[in-house]
């Protein structure tokens, strides 16, 4: 008997919840899963969806060089806006394609995660979301 | 649990880095600023209360020269 498939309802999975170490990233394919992103105009542009000079540093991990952050709720993503003009995008992690999704920084916000896809093929599955906060 | 921070790309809330301490967020935020100075009105340490909800406004180098 092969042994039992875990649950699915908790994608990304929650590497300590698999035993793994702190710092652990298990990235699984988006699979339908919608996230959200801060982004600065309604359409957004493929620059929303690409990682910032800083992120390049030497001292931030390569993992992260060139994945984006994302979050597993619109008010989670709101939570952020500190300046004026931004918005929040949903963005459909498309089944299929190249995404990648993982939880990340969770000891810091439990709902925050980061994906890997190129520009275009998120900007293509994003949407502002105007919602009465 | 406590407090946590972390560095942060303002405009799309891209992190950086996390941090148990504001002593180590300020340090990595000066270090960041240090090495490229235009980062200092795009990067800023968020504080992150129990549930993860960033708390009030970021510190930022640009603001803390004020």
């Amino acid at each position: 008997m092969s042994p039992a498939a875990p649950p699915m309802a908790d994608l990304p999975p929650r590497p300590d919840a698999l035993g793994l170490p702190a710092g652990a990233v298990v990235a699984v394919p988006g699979d339908g899963l919608d996230v959200f992103r801060l982004v600065r105009s309604d359409p957004p542009t493929a620059d929303d969806f690409r990682p910032s000079r800083h992120q390049r540093r030497r001292d931030v991990p390569l993992l992260f060089a060139v994945g984006l952050s994302h979050y597993l709720s619109f008010d989670a993503a709101a939570a952020y806006i500190r300046r004026p003009g931004s918005l929040v995008a949903r963005v459909n992690l498309a089944a299929g394609l190249p995404i990648h999704v993982a939880r990340t920084f969770t000891a810091t916000n439990p709902l925050h995660v980061t994906v890997w896809a190129t520009p275009e093929l998120l900007l293509a599955h994003a949407t502002v979301v105007h919602r009465d906060r | 649990m406590g407090m946590r921070y972390a560095l942060i790309d303002l405009a799309h809330a891209d992190l950086l880095g996390e941090y148990a301490t504001l002593q180590q967020g300020r340090r990595a935020l000066e270090d960041l600023v240090r090495d490229e100075p235009a980062a200092a009105d795009e990067i800023g340490l968020l504080a992150h209360d129990d549930n993860g909800q960033p708390v009030g406004e970021p510190i930022t180098i640009s603001l803390a020269r004020r």
